[in-house]
């Protein structure tokens, strides 16, 4: 089954990000092996003598080309809604997209989203054309506010970005999930294994956004590989529908007729 | 004129017309190689953004602050 994002459909329900790995080829093996189509990337200042940046564009280009995907720039480091509007209109220009995954961080420790700085940003972006994606915690009437405002898409935390523990609060993204039924979910930041991964869909998350899981793998490209497969997995159970636990055990195989049974 | 690029200073030329304070694009040229121009970056002026085709047309003051910036990766 395929994710519709802005309208435009995608083959993977995985977005991947393009830091952190071990060098850039790797990090397009990676991509690739992903099945991903959507690719996250930043702008920031640069030496000009420093060529790495154009480097990696390139790769990044050369990706989504061969996979017929799409840029999806983000906002990391913004901390106001005026720098996250000068910054995404930077990127709409230069990426030639209105999508934008928008992170405004209100804490240095855990890079915690600032909940009211992104509604004004989201506010702002809106209105001025773009498709936004915020990133946000799991709090539910701020993913409320967000969809209110007219997000399509949310994206919010499993855990802080880079941590790799995983869902902190399932609770919170279940509800999130069966209060927005018609909101695209996209759980992002904390995932650190494909299980976490394939938690979120089973709980009928539409996506997966994340990039340190599958950077920092010792085997960036079978990791990737590996969470393909559990998202797949997870979608699949969603769909098939998840049996209700039940406290006390049920024989599977029939009683009936048990052999050596004796009644007492 | 000193202004400052992505936090540097920068001590920007006067242009030929005297009577013309020098421009976005004026700054470029200083600040960038030709080969660096023609990469792909976005530009503000004073923490706003400036369009690509406004570059010839904005005039600089002494004490502006450009950010010029180039796609890195990202999650």
């Amino acid at each position: 089954m395929s994710l519709t994002i802005y309208g435009e459909q995608l083959n993977s329900r995985l977005l991947i990000g393009t830091a952190l790995y071990p060098s850039p080829d790797i990090m397009k093996q990676a991509i690739l092996a992903s099945g991903s189509q959507v690719v996250t990337l930043s702008l920031k200042r640069q030496n000009p003598q420093e060529q790495s940046g154009q480097q990696i564009w390139q790769y990044i280009q050369d990706i989504v080309k061969q996979t017929n995907g799409f840029i999806l720039p983000n906002t990391a480091g913004c901390k106001t809604a005026k720098e996250v509007y000068t910054l995404a209109q930077m990127s709409r220009e230069l990426f030639q997209t209105s999508w934008l995954k928008l992170e405004v961080i209100g804490d240095d420790y855990n890079l915690q989203p600032d909940p009211f700085e992104l509604l004004k940003a989201t506010d702002m972006l809106i209105k001025a054309g773009f498709n936004v994606l915020p990133y946000c915690t799991d709090d539910l009437v701020l993913c409320q506010r967000l969809y209110d405002l007219g997000c399509k898409v949310i994206m919010p935390w499993a855990s802080p970005i880079g941590t790799g523990k995983g869902l902190m609060n399932p609770y919170n993204l279940e509800t999130i999930r069966t209060r927005l039924p018609n909101a695209t979910l996209i759980l992002d930041a904390g995932i650190g294994k494909p299980s976490d991964a394939c938690l979120a869909m089973e709980m009928g998350y539409d996506g997966i956004l994340l990039n340190s899981a599958v950077a920092l793998a010792d085997d960036p490209v079978l990791m990737a590989r590996a969470f393909a497969n559990s998202l797949n997995s997870g979608e699949q159970a969603y769909r098939a529908g998840i049996m209700q636990p039940r406290q006390t055990a049920h024989p599977s195989t029939p009683t009936l007729d048990t052999p050596f049974w004796h009644q007492s | 004129m000193k202004i400052h690029i992505n936090g540097e200073p920068l001590n920007l030329q006067q242009t030929n017309n005297k009577d013309l304070a020098p421009n976005i694009t004026d700054a470029l040229r200083q600040y960038l190689s030709p080969k660096q121009q023609e990469m792909s970056f976005a530009l503000a002026l004073n923490s706003d953004f400036v369009n690509k085709s406004q570059y010839a047309s904005t005039r600089l003051n002494d004490g502006d602050s450009i950010d010029v910036l180039f796609p890195i990766h990202g999650g």
